[in-house]
């Protein structure tokens, strides 16, 4: 009997899946009767194969996003990890802030409207909105939405808005954007859908979300962004710029240039800044800004970078220093 | 070593920790919460504590062992709240001593398994739940998957082994017992 073959674990899992045929089945046995050691991982290989029964239905779990909201947590900020972001599209930028200026209203123009109204549009103005379900939704100027919250939550959408989703598993939440559909299985996320663009764009802040057009489908997390191109119909995963606007006043940067950053800045803020040395533009900029200041910001990065602010009295600044 | 850097305020330390450790504990608070937000909660906040507490902690175990244990405990309080807040009439004060010991032993196991699959590298255990839990046979999950049928026999060998090894120490004793007798048999022979 101690010719007996040896025995892998991975015949060993076919057999306890049964997935071995009758030549392994009898291996195994025969593999087993030749030595008790043998008889005893046998066992051990089916015990434990047994006691995987029921370690079903984990659901997915998204480190990346869990990460963020520990690390929002350890570094204080204050409320409690809901954030709320948004991006205008890139090529949209210009646009918007020309529309801004022409308004003069891009900055903080929150309007809550009547509860209860299924419609809502934006024109100049960001309008930010609370749901019947307490989901909060930053829509952008030029926009429109409809919205019916009842067994199932159902957003159709014109144009742009950012979505934080209060959690009921029970009901799901879907917006759709012409041939995009996107349900929530997460929080925050921005579906952009100007029809004077050509794509659709689906942005993830966290949680997790999945996007389907016509015949594709995408499950995007945290950081994840998805382009729908409307004269080809195709649905591609996309990367994340590395500044991002969610909503109006949250502003995510990662390794961005401090040229780029200056500029939404004022965009945003509607400021000017000026560069004492040009050299401070390349500097690369990794912060989280969640509805701060203009002058708390500029704060912030000339610790970041050791440099000085001054400000004159029209809101005019400048920055010197040695640059990166 | 991790320890000592969290505790000298090193933030990537506390990251690398959390995405090693993070889905096995999840998978694990799970089995005994039975709800997957709660368990993702509890986690989130045991490294929201780790992290604010770290200069003055102490750890004298692994700190796998401190993380599940304290997981565990977490657990338990919150199932004890939760139960505090169950309705009396729904209360089964008859529940024999013994028997719920027995089902906290297998409480404790299910969030061991449990743990132990959540560590597996992400395809491997797509792999092995697809088989174990969905019932698929190994030609049907390669064909899902894209794989070859090897490279599922390959994953599944070794994610049984995996679990075989790491659930070791709860295997009955009389296993333990045999392996003794045969250590000095062979030993003999």
């Amino acid at each position: 009997m101690n010719a007996a073959p040896h025995i892998t674990s991975e015949q060993l899992a076919a057999y306890a899946s049964n997935e071995a045929d009758g030549d392994l089945r009898a291996a195994v046995e025969q593999w087993a009767a030749a030595d008790p050691a043998n008889a005893k991982e046998l066992e051990a290989m089916l015990r434990a194969w047994r006691w995987s029964a029921n370690a079903a239905a984990v659901p997915d779990v998204d480190v990346d996003a869990a990460w963020q909201k520990v690390q929002a947590r350890i570094r204080g900020n204050a409320s409690g990890g809901r954030v709320l972001r948004m991006l205008p599209m890139r090529r949209f930028a210009t646009w918007l802030a020309a529309a801004a200026v022409v308004a003069g209203l891009f900055i903080a123009a929150r309007i809550l409207l009547v509860p209860g109204a299924q419609d809502w549009s934006a024109t100049a103005q960001v309008v930010h909105t609370v749901l019947k379900d307490s989901s909060r939704v930053v829509l952008s100027p030029h926009s429109e939405m409809t919205a019916s919250i009842g067994e199932r939550r159902s957003i159709t959408l014109k144009g742009q808005a950012y979505f934080e989703v209060a959690r009921d598993t029970t009901k799901p939440f879907t917006v759709k954007a012409e041939d995009v559909l996107v349900t929530v299985l997460g929080t925050g996320f921005e579906v952009s859908a100007y029809d004077t663009s050509a794509t659709i764009e689906v942005k993830v802040r966290h949680g997790h979300v999945r996007v389907q057009a016509k015949n594709a489908e995408l499950d995007l997390l945290a950081g994840d962004a998805a382009s729908y191109d409307r004269a080809t119909h195709r649905l591609t995963r996309v990367a994340l710029p590395s500044s991002v606007v969610w909503g109006d006043r949250i502003l995510q940067f990662e390794e961005a240039p401090m040229t780029e950053v200056l500029q939404r800045l004022e965009t945003i803020y509607g400021v000017s800044i000026e560069l004492g040395n040009p050299a401070i533009g390349t500097c690369r900029l990794t912060a989280d800004f969640d509805n701060e200041s203009i002058d708390r910001i500029l704060g912030v990065i000339a610790d970041t970078f050791q440099i000085t602010v001054k400000k004159d009295q029209r809101g005019h600044y400048s920055l010197n220093g040695d640059g990166c | 070593m991790e320890l000592a850097l969290i505790a000298a305020g090193d933030a990537q330390a506390l990251e690398q920790l959390f995405k090693a450790h993070y889905r096995p504990l999840c998978g694990f608070a799970l089995s005994y919460l039975k709800d997957a937000d709660q368990a993702e909660d509890i986690v989130q906040e045991l490294f929201v504590r780790l992290w604010q507490d770290r200069e003055v902690l102490s750890i004298k175990t692994s700190v796998k062992s401190y993380l599940f244990t304290a997981v565990r405990n977490r657990c338990l309080n919150a199932l004890a709240v939760k139960k505090r807040m169950r309705p009396l009439d729904e209360e089964t004060d008859d529940m024999v001593m013994g028997e719920e010991r027995g089902e906290e032993e297998l409480t404790e196991r299910a969030a061991r398994v449990q743990a132990v699959i959540e560590g597996l590298p992400a395809e491997r255990r797509k792999i092995f739940r697809l088989s174990r839990n969905e019932g698929l046979k190994y030609h049907e999950i390669a064909e899902r998957l894209g794989l070859s049928v090897k490279t599922v026999e390959n994953q599944m060998g070794k994610a049984l082994k995996t679990l075989r090894e790491e659930l070791a120490d709860l295997m009955p004793l009389a296993l333990l017992g045999w392996a003794m007798w045969e250590w000095f048999g062979s030993g003999w022979g």
